[in-house]
């Protein structure tokens, strides 16, 4: 199951938030769980709902886990997507940057 | 602090190169000298015969006992949270410009004290002192007070050799140097340069914007040159009207190929649609650049969110 919002990606997993390693809870941004702000428009992916929980992982990915009942993914540019209770990957869409002499290669995050 | 274009605090240089040389067992320099940007500085610093104290941020950054400090996973946290991605971009830009001014590489030109662009490294340590309780590294005092100082410096056993701040300082929503109105970075007297969307580019781009057409970007070596020059022009007129070679169409999106000159990477973009409508009902179209492997839309675009084609299927996209 994978729901799309601009440049979030939010992929659902089979296994449990506890399959992932050490994970830590990423504080609320004004009460609501922010999966990425937009760059120049201060515009964002959020979730406001309670039963929520946005976690990083050693990997630097991110887990949302939903709790009991569905949540919506709100952005100011884009329809909603109502989430239902589960675990889920959280990805932004990144774009590819050439390797040079003197830069590694990057991941580099598209504007919003 | 990274952004400041205020005049150097004199006083409070000299207080953090006394500081410094302290604790490196140096008695302070005999002298300080100061010039207005790290162009100027240039023949200077590769002239001195003298050693080279370390630069003291990088050094400690990277050194086992400072990481060993710290809790593994804290540890690659702050390294995420206050990458080396500003200060190393920035001291890029400015070393390619120093050179291409007939400034002789040395290995002391190239590890200079960044100065405000060492901010984020002070940043990270007091993060680290703060949440951590790792002690500082001694030699950050010094270090610190010359990133809150100055602009960028090196450090001698009887010469100091100190930088004015910039006085014009752009960059965009990711931190890249940027700006379409003039230097995204400018020195007092005169050295400057050119950067959109971090990728350091001729002048003219910028101050002469009538004279990007097809032909000019087109005869860009570097892709990443090409590719905000394409931006600055409007790449899908620019794809259209060079013809580029669409390698493929699906339901994710277009797949743009533009070869590449002098052995250099092609320029291999996606194009992908934005699901939901703008408020007039047309749709935007933005271009992603992929690697060069890519042979689909699908894949293109799966990889933009680190999956493989076969795994990426949206059930919904707004």
């Amino acid at each position: 199951m994978i729901y799309r919002q601009g440049d979030v990606l939010i992929m659902r997993v089979d296994e449990s938030p506890d399959d992932f390693g050490e994970r830590t809870a990423v504080q609320r941004d004004e009460g609501r769980i922010v999966l990425a702000y937009g760059e120049v428009t201060g515009h964002a992916h959020a979730i406001a709902d309670d039963h929520a929980t946005l976690w990083l992982l050693p990997d630097d990915d991110r887990l949302l886990t939903v709790e009991g009942a569905d949540v919506a993914l709100r952005h100011e540019e884009h329809a909603t997507i109502v989430i239902p209770p589960g675990t889920y990957r959280v990805r932004r869409q990144r774009e590819y940057v050439p390797a040079t002499d003197e830069i590694a290669p990057r991941r580099s995050y598209v504007a919003d | 602090m990274q952004r400041s274009v205020d005049r150097a605090d004199r006083a409070m240089a000299a207080a953090g190169f006394e500081a410094l040389y302290r604790v490196s067992g140096w008695r302070p320099p005999r002298r300080i000298l100061w010039f207005d940007s790290p162009a100027a500085a240039a023949p200077t610093v590769t002239a001195v015969r003298e050693p080279a104290l370390f630069s003291p941020g990088v050094d400690h950054a990277e050194s086992p006992a400072v990481r060993d400090a710290y809790p593994a996973p804290a540890w690659q946290r702050l390294q995420r949270l206050f990458s080396r991605r500003i200060r190393d971009r920035i001291k890029h830009l400015v070393e390619e410009a120093v050179r291409e001014r007939g400034g002789r590489r040395t290995p002391a030109l190239e590890r200079p004290g960044c100065g405000q662009h060492d901010a984020m490294w002070v940043g990270a340590f007091d993060a680290g002192r703060r949440l951590f309780g790792v002690a500082q590294p001694r030699a950050l005092d010094g270090w610190e007070a010359l990133t809150r100082a100055c602009g960028w410096w090196w450090a001698f056993r009887d010469t100091a050799i100190a930088c004015e701040r910039q006085t014009r300082f752009r960059l965009d929503g990711r931190d890249r140097l940027h700006a379409l109105d003039g230097p995204a970075l400018h020195f007092a007297d005169g050295f400057e340069l050119f950067a959109i969307h971090g990728v350091r580019v001729e002048p003219w781009f910028v101050t002469e914007p009538e004279r990007c057409t097809v032909a000019a970007i087109s005869e860009q070596r570097n892709s990443e040159v090409r590719r905000v020059l394409m931006e600055r022009y409007g790449t899908a007129r620019y794809l259209d009207e060079t013809r580029a070679e669409k390698v493929g169409r699906d339901a994710f999106g277009t797949l743009y190929r533009l070869p590449s000159k002098d052995g250099d990477e092609p320029l291999v973009l996606v194009e992908v649609r934005n699901a939901t409508p703008e408020p007039d009902g047309t749709t935007k179209d933005y271009f992603l650049r992929v690697p060069p492997t890519m042979r689909t839309a699908r894949e293109a675009v799966a990889w933009t969110f680190g999956l493989d084609a076969a795994a990426y299927a949206p059930i919904l996209e707004t």
